[in-house]
């Protein structure tokens, strides 16, 4: 945690000092849009009224030669009221007069990021939950399938390696395609409504058949002489692996499982081709709609801020199982 | 450790919970398997019917933008987006949304002769299609209008629209009365010597999209681009580029220039160069029958 604190802290530092450097107050024009936003203007003689969407007045001057319509506002005004947004679409009463894009205040660099930070974390709120929510869930199953794989009986045996061979051999991206548009046209009771719910099962299904291994090579490290003692107490097999072997089994679960945690979060960015907007894909969106790659900063730390935690858990959680060894 | 798996399954049911329930514009909407299959166009026959209906429009276009407004005006729609233009039909086809918002080149492709989906609505606003090149290429552009302005000379560009779209869609957009003098395009104006490099997002029928066999670019921007380099002496080069980088490609130098169904905006007017209009188009609302 301390760590991530230290990445944030420097690219912030870096960026408070970039923006002494550039931002001025003169009003601008300029290209950067992130998202159309409403404003009203009245015309009359050749003064422009602008009211927000908050409700906000500001009056300037405007000239108009053919198609194109120029309007100056006060910077110290405009400033004021932080109106710093790009305008879409303008309007007079109800008429749409033209399209234009202008800055009312050239916006430095930390303003920038701190304007995309809402829709930044909005997407990685999906790419977190995704990410949870599958490993969690192909956790469960996927101690099923590592005993089934150690199991002597002949089906669960074949099938639970039939099922790990299936999934891990296939590309993950094919298999979210293939659950989302596929599915459907096999029968179309078999359609997911929700993309998410789509994304979920796919990473869930994939992430099992990884996960299983994991959990199959770390009861299979466990001393044969375990068992062989269990055994000898009277316990049954169950009873062995519940209570004996797979308790110890967890420690040596836990380094490659964070790995897989880590791994599936960079894995959800492959999302975007059933049109989930995860951090990736909102920050590509980002850049080319405001075309700066600036927007990469913010995104690689709030990358880093969910690595570092996934990390942190799981050391704390070695720290503590290894108490006893 | 116990405990640990209990966290765990009360976490996933908790936010599975969460997650179903969710009802963002923005995906992750909707619960259940198939619930809502053969939804139907549900009366839709406007943009004004949007309102609390599935609409799937492709990522980054003009359609895009115009469902933003739309929601920022204050309707509740439920929008999916997509990459590609394909991934809508697909959705429309397994009945995941109740409508596409696209362009009417696109929607020929999919309502001519088809009697699965029908165009219920064609927006008055036109939205031409022009070529899109980097802020610095006047010579090329020069060369590219006085190209194009001779395909409308001598028919071709008719020609090329009968085929792919069944009718002239190019008629009335340019008046050439007398044969165009093409200036000549230097080595330096093209990126590499020799060839017309032009960057498409292929997966867009019947402007630019992929044969049967799945590796040949085929379509109507393919055509056009083809004339304009046996015109201007060159090879003609497609490269398939996604659409949303398309535009920072073209000013990096990929390629020559953009021809993929590129609307001519303000926007984009301000940041590159595009010629007059090659095609005309408008958006319209395609709906299942």
């Amino acid at each position: 945690m301390r760590k991530a604190a230290v990445v944030i802290a420097a690219v912030l530092i870096m960026l408070a000092v970039s923006s002494c450097a550039s931002g001025s107050l003169s009003g601008l024009y300029e290209e950067d849009v992130l998202r159309p936003a409403r404003v009203k203007l009245d015309f009359s003689g050749d003064s422009v009224t602008l009211t927000s969407l908050k409700g906000d007045l500001l009056t300037g001057t405007f000239t108009a030669s053919g198609d194109v319509v120029e309007i100056t506002f006060p910077p110290a005004e405009a400033h004021a009221l932080g109106l710093r947004q790009v305008m879409n679409g303008l309007r007079s009463g109800d008429k749409i007069i033209f399209e234009d894009y202008t800055f009312l205040r050239m916006p430095s660099a930390l303003e920038k990021i701190i304007s995309w930070m809402p829709a930044l974390l909005n997407a990685s709120w999906i790419t977190l939950s995704l990410t949870v929510l599958s490993v969690c869930a192909a956790l469960i199953l996927s101690v099923f399938l590592a005993l089934g794989k150690l199991s002597k009986n002949f089906i669960t045996r074949n099938l639970s390696n039939a099922y790990v061979f299936f999934f891990r051999g296939t590309p993950l991206l094919m298999q979210i395609f293939f659950i989302y548009y596929g599915l459907p046209l096999i029968h179309s009771a078999l359609t997911i409504q929700s993309r998410y719910m789509a994304a979920f099962i796919a990473f869930t299904l994939n992430i099992a058949a990884y996960v299983a291994e994991i959990i199959r090579a770390a009861i299979q490290s466990i001393d044969k002489g375990q068992m062989e003692a269990s055994k000898a107490l009277g316990l049954s097999y169950a009873q062995a692996m519940r209570l004996v072997i797979i308790p110890q089994a967890y420690r040596r679960m836990i380094p490659p499982i964070c790995n897989e945690f880590v791994m599936v979060l960079k894995d959800t960015s492959l999302v975007f081709v059933i049109g989930l907007m995860d951090l990736t894909s909102q920050t590509r969106k980002i850049q080319s709609s405001n075309n700066t790659t600036l927007v990469f900063i913010p995104a690689m730390a709030l990358y880093l801020v969910m690595t570092s935690v996934f990390t942190s858990v799981f050391n704390r959680l070695e720290e503590r199982l290894s108490r006893y060894e | 450790m116990k405990r640990i798996f209990a966290l765990l399954i009360s976490v996933i049911l908790l936010a599975s919970a969460a997650a179903c329930s969710e009802g963002s514009t923005d995906g992750g909407s909707g619960a259940g398997d198939g619930s809502n299959i053969g939804a139907g166009s549900g009366g839709i026959k406007s943009p004004a019917d949007f309102a609390g209906k599935k609409i799937a429009v492709q990522d980054e276009t003009t359609a895009d933008e115009s469902i933003a407004l739309m929601i920022d005006d204050g309707m509740d729609i439920d929008v999916f987006r997509y990459p590609q233009v394909i991934n809508c039909f697909d959705d429309l086809k397994i009945g995941r949304v109740d409508a596409v918002y696209v362009d009417s080149v696109v929607a020929a492709f999919y309502t001519t002769g088809s009697t699965e989906y029908q165009r219920v609505w064609l927006s008055d606003e036109a939205e031409p299609l022009g070529i899109c090149l980097d802020k610095n290429s006047e010579n090329l552009l020069a060369a590219i209008e006085a190209a194009v302005d001779t395909l409308y000379y001598n028919g071709e560009m008719a020609n090329i629209s009968r085929k792919h779209f069944g009718e002239d869609l190019t008629a009335g957009l340019r008046n050439v009365t007398s044969e165009p003098v093409i200036p000549p395009v230097s080595d330096d104006d093209l990126r590499t010597p020799g060839v017309f490099s032009v960057g498409a997002d292929i997966g867009y029928p019947p402007m630019e999209y992929y044969d049967r066999d799945g590796t040949t670019p085929i379509g109507f921007d393919i055509d056009v681009g083809k004339a304009i380099a046996d015109l201007l002496g060159l090879e003609h080069k497609v490269i398939d580029t996604a659409w949303d980088g398309i535009f920072d490609s073209v000013e990096r130098g990929d390629f020559d220039c953009i021809m993929s169904s590129v609307s001519i905006t303000v926007p984009r007017q301000q940041r590159h160069l595009l010629t007059q209009p090659y095609v005309a188009n408008a958006l319209c609302i395609v709906v299942k029958n």
